[in-house]
């Protein structure tokens, strides 16, 4: 299986390194044009201080170069086709708005599925969204950008539950890949300060937003 | 105690934080804990301590299975104790929660030189 990492921050780089111990997928795709800044250390430890000033992806390809293609770009509507390509499945770790459309148009297009998630001070969300399911907009409309990490901070120990729960999503998708009807639906809410996390939203729906 | 620049820096998504801020950062710098537990799972836990500021030591045991513990050498609460299990998605939950909710404990208590 190939499988892509948008973002390769506080979320994504504790998901690439889970996803490498799952001998299925053959292959990573990773992006980020974002290069390692001392203030990433404390919730991105896969980085060190020697890193500092280092394109996030290319760090992250040294873990494993023969199963990681590293691309130090933004994800865009007009690159999209040839970095999600062929993937089986698209894990969002962008804190971006904007990337998260493009994710979700590549879904539509491609008919695959992606797993989003976020995470902010203490809180964060999950959810496996995918043409046959649930998409972005059944779960948030046209909600914008809200705040991001560098605006109202962070706990590194929370943005590995979100990239743990995303894990969880993928795996449950795995189990159940040819019945999208055990397909997991819902927003997943990871709370760090009640140490839960719950499931909101939908019971099965099929999303009609990329018809 | 007061943090240098480049400390501030370092620190400055998890001070700005509301139940952390600056008083808990340096609180946060003040602690030591000692890890043992699933070789894997422990250095996981330690490298999110780490940088987040406690100063971590690693037990010398030999576990493959069972919990994470993480014992506070810096003050009197009790160890904390984590589920890991066979699957990785679950463990990095469990253990994400566990340390968010440690660091926003440890935040609010001044770490001690003498406990152990």
């Amino acid at each position: 299986m190939k499988v892509a990492v948008v973002g390769c921050g506080a979320i994504g780089s504790p998901l690439v390194m889970q996803l490498l111990e799952d001998p299925a997928i053959s292959e990573l795709r990773v992006m980020d044009p974002d290069i390692i800044d001392l203030s990433n250390l404390p919730r991105q430890p896969w980085f060190e201080e020697q890193d500092v000033g280092r394109n996030k992806a290319d760090r992250l390809q040294d873990y494993s170069p023969a199963r990681i293609t590293a691309y130090a770009h933004r994800l865009t509507p007009r690159n999209s086709a040839a970095l999600l390509g062929n993937a089986d499945a698209v894990f969002d770790a962008s804190d971006n708005w904007e990337a998260r459309r493009t994710i979700q148009r590549w879904s539509f297009i491609s008919g695959r599925p992606w797993i989003f998630a976020s995470a902010l001070r203490t809180e964060g969300m999950a959810a496996f969204l995918s043409p046959a399911t649930q998409c972005l907009y059944c779960l948030f409309g046209s909600l914008q950008q809200g705040p991001r990490c560098f605006e109202a901070g962070v706990l590194g120990p929370l943005t590995l539950a979100v990239a743990g729960q995303s894990l969880l999503l993928w795996q449950e998708y795995r189990a159940n890949r040819g019945d999208p009807a055990q397909w997991p639906q819902g927003l997943f809410l990871v709370d760090g300060a009640r140490q839960t996390v719950r499931k909101i939203g939908m019971k099965a729906v099929r999303c009609a937003h990329g018809s | 105690m007061d943090l240098d620049n480049r400390t501030l820096e370092k620190f400055s998504r998890q001070i700005l934080v509301d139940d952390i801020g600056y008083e808990g950062q340096v609180r946060l710098l003040s602690h030591r804990v000692l890890i043992s537990g699933p070789l894997a799972w422990r250095l996981l836990a330690a490298r999110y301590l780490a940088a987040a500021g406690i100063a971590t030591a690693l037990s010398g045991d030999q576990e493959q299975t069972g919990d994470v513990r993480i014992r506070l050498l810096s003050g009197p609460l009790p160890d904390l104790v984590i589920a890991t299990g066979s699957d990785g998605g679950r463990a990095t939950v469990n253990i994400g929660l566990a340390l968010t909710g440690f660091l926003l404990t440890l935040a609010s208590m001044e770490g001690s030189h003498d406990s152990a």
